[in-house]
C-alpha cells in the first residue's frame, strides 16, 4: 500500500467499493497528511480545538470533493490549495482588525496636468519598480512577512504565527525594517531620476 | 477638470504583491519545487521566482506544507490535533461521495406524502411548505458578508460588466469589470453557487489576476460566481455586483 502514489490511492479507492472508512487506500491517503495537515492548521491557529476544527473541516472539503479530483495536479497541491485557503480565510475572518501605527510611505505625487492616459502608465511603472525594489532590497523574511500582510492581507499577529517569527515584536519588526529600506530606495531612485533630467 | 486620484504608499504596496498574469501556477510551483519540469520551464520560474516577493512566498508556503517538519517546540499541540483528528477519521472518510447515504430529495419527500394517510396529509402539506421554502433559500446565491460590510455601508451603486461571465472555452486568467467613479479599491470575490468562498483579492484597478490558488478551484462543468464590492477611500462599499455566473466548458487548462 505504501508503495502506491496518492493519485494510485485515489483511483483505487474508486474503483473499490464498501463503505468509504472502511477502504484501506483512503485511510492510507489520510494516514499520510493528517499530520501534515494538523501541523499547518496549528501553525496558523495556535489553539488545539480551532486547529482541530479547521483541519477536520479541511478533510470534510477534500473528500466530499473527491470526485472532482481530475488528477490534472498531484492530490498534494490540491489538499495544499484547500488547506492554504480554508487557514488563511479563516484567520482573517477570526482577526481583530486593529491598525499599527505605521510610519506613511511618501511617494512621489502626480502632476495634476498629466494626461490619465500618461498617469495610468506612470502608476504602472511605480508598481513595477516596488515589485523590484521588494526582491532588491529586502530580505527573504520581509519579503514574506510584506506578501502576508499587504497580499493575503493577514494581521501582523497572524503573520508572527504562520512564519513562526520568535523575535520580540514578531512580523512588526519587519514590516517596519521593510518599509523603511522601500522608502529610502524610492528616495534614492528619486534622486536619480532627477538628477538624470 | 477632476484632480488625479494622488499615489498611496499603502495601496502600491498592496499592488506589488498582488498577483500578475505571469504569476506561476501551483503546479508549475511543485513541479519547480521537486525539479520535475522541462529545464526551460525550470528556467523561467527561476526567472520568475527571482522577480516576484508573492511567488516566492506561495513556493515557501507549498514547501513548508509538504515538508511538514514541525518545530520541536509545536511537537505535542501537532501531535493533540492530529489525534484528535485521528478520533475523527471514520466521521472524516465517510464524506467520500458515491458511498455515502443521501439525503432525500424534495422531490423523494414529495413522493412520498402521496403514500401518506389522509389524516397526515395537512400536517404533511405544511411540512412540506416549508421544506420547498427552506429548500429554495439554501439553493439560492448566499450574501455572505464581506471584509468590509457592516456599519457605515453605502451601497448607492452596482459594479457591472464584470468578465469572465456565462460559459467559457478556457481557464480565465483575470476578472475585468467597470470601474466604478470614486471608488479607490475593488473587492474580488470567487463563490461557489451555496455562497462558500474559494477565494478573495483586493485590488487598486479594475482588474484582478486570477492567481493559481483560485484558478485550481475553475473546475470543467463547475458553476462558480463572481462578485466585486467597489470601496471608496474611507473604506465604504460604494457599489457591488450581481453575483456573476461562470462555467468552464472545456477540458483544457
Amino acid at each position: 500500500m505504501q508503495h502506491l502514489g496518492d493519485e494510485e490511492l485515489i483511483f483505487r479507492f474508486r474503483s473499490g467499493d464498501g463503505p468509504p472508512q472502511n477502504d484501506p487506500h483512503l485511510n492510507e491517503l489520510f494516514r499520510r497528511y493528517s499530520e501534515r495537515v494538523a501541523a499547518w492548521c496549528w501553525r496558523h491557529t495556535g489553539d488545539r480545538e480551532l486547529a482541530t476544527d479547521l483541519a477536520q473541516e479541511i478533510f470534510l472539503r477534500v473528500f466530499e470533493r473527491l470526485d472532482s479530483f481530475e488528477g490534472n495536479s498531484r492530490f498534494s497541491t490540491w489538499l495544499y490549495t484547500v488547506a492554504r485557503n480554508h487557514c488563511l480565510n479563516s484567520v482573517k475572518a477570526r482577526a481583530v482588525r486593529k491598525e499599527d501605527a505605521l510610519e506613511p510611505m511618501v511617494v512621489e505625487p502626480l502632476d495634476v496636468a498629466t494626461p490619465s492616459a500618461e498617469q495610468e502608465l506612470i502608476r504602472r511603472g511605480r508598481v513595477d519598480e516596488m515589485r523590484r525594489l521588494m526582491r532588491d532590497e529586502l530580505d527573504a523574511t520581509e519579503q514574506r512577512v510584506m506578501v502576508m500582510h499587504y497580499g493575503e492581507e493577514l494581521s501582523l499577529d497572524a503573520v508572527t504565527r504562520a512564519l513562526g517569527l520568535e523575535n520580540a515584536s514578531g512580523a512588526k519588526a519587519f514590516i517596519v525594517s521593510a518599509r523603511r529600506k522601500l522608502q529610502r530606495a524610492l528616495e534614492r531612485n528619486r534622486g536619480a531620476r532627477k538628477g538624470g533630467n | 477638470m477632476s484632480t488625479p486620484q494622488q499615489p498611496d504608499g499603502e495601496n502600491l504596496l498592496r499592488e506589488a504583491v498582488s498577483t500578475t498574469p505571469h504569476c506561476l501556477t501551483i503546479e508549475q510551483l511543485d513541479a519547480y519545487l521537486r525539479a520535475a519540469a522541462a529545464q526551460e520551464q525550470m528556467r523561467t520560474c527561476s526567472t520568475h521566482l527571482a522577480s516576484c516577493a508573492r511567488c516566492a512566498n506561495e513556493l515557501a508556503m507549498l514547501r513548508e506544507f509538504l515538508g511538514a517538519e514541525v518545530p520541536q517546540g509545536q511537537r505535542e499541540d501537532v501531535r493533540a490535533v492530529a489525534r484528535a483528528l485521528e478520533g475523527n477519521r471514520e466521521r472524516l472518510l465517510s464524506a467520500a461521495p458515491g458511498r455515502v447515504e443521501t439525503r432525500p430529495s424534495w422531490w423523494g419527500s414529495l413522493a412520498e406524502l402521496f403514500t401518506m394517510p389522509r389524516l397526515s396529509f395537512a400536517a404533511a402539506a405544511l411540512v412540506l411548505a416549508v421544506s420547498v421554502g427552506l429548500y429554495v433559500r439554501q439553493g439560492r446565491v448566499v450574501e455572505t458578508p464581506g471584509e468590509f460590510s457592516g456599519s457605515g455601508v453605502y451601497r448607492s451603486g452596482k459594479v457591472t460588466g464584470i468578465t469572465p461571465s456565462g460559459d467559457v472555452a478556457a481557464v480565465p486568467s483575470v476578472v475585468t469589470w467597470s470601474a466604478v467613479p470614486g471608488a479607490q479599491r475593488y473587492q474580488v470575490r470567487m463563490l461557489e453557487v451555496d455562497g462558500n468562498e474559494l477565494w478573495k483579492t483586493v485590488v487598486a484597478g479594475s482588474s484582478a489576476p486570477l492567481p493559481a490558488a483560485a484558478r485550481i478551484h475553475i473546475a470543467f462543468t463547475k458553476t462558480l460566481l463572481l462578485e466585486v464590492t467597489a470601496i471608496d477611500e474611507a473604506g465604504k462599499q460604494i457599489a457591488i455586483s450581481e453575483a456573476t455566473r461562470f462555467r468552464l466548458m472545456s477540458r483544457r487548462r
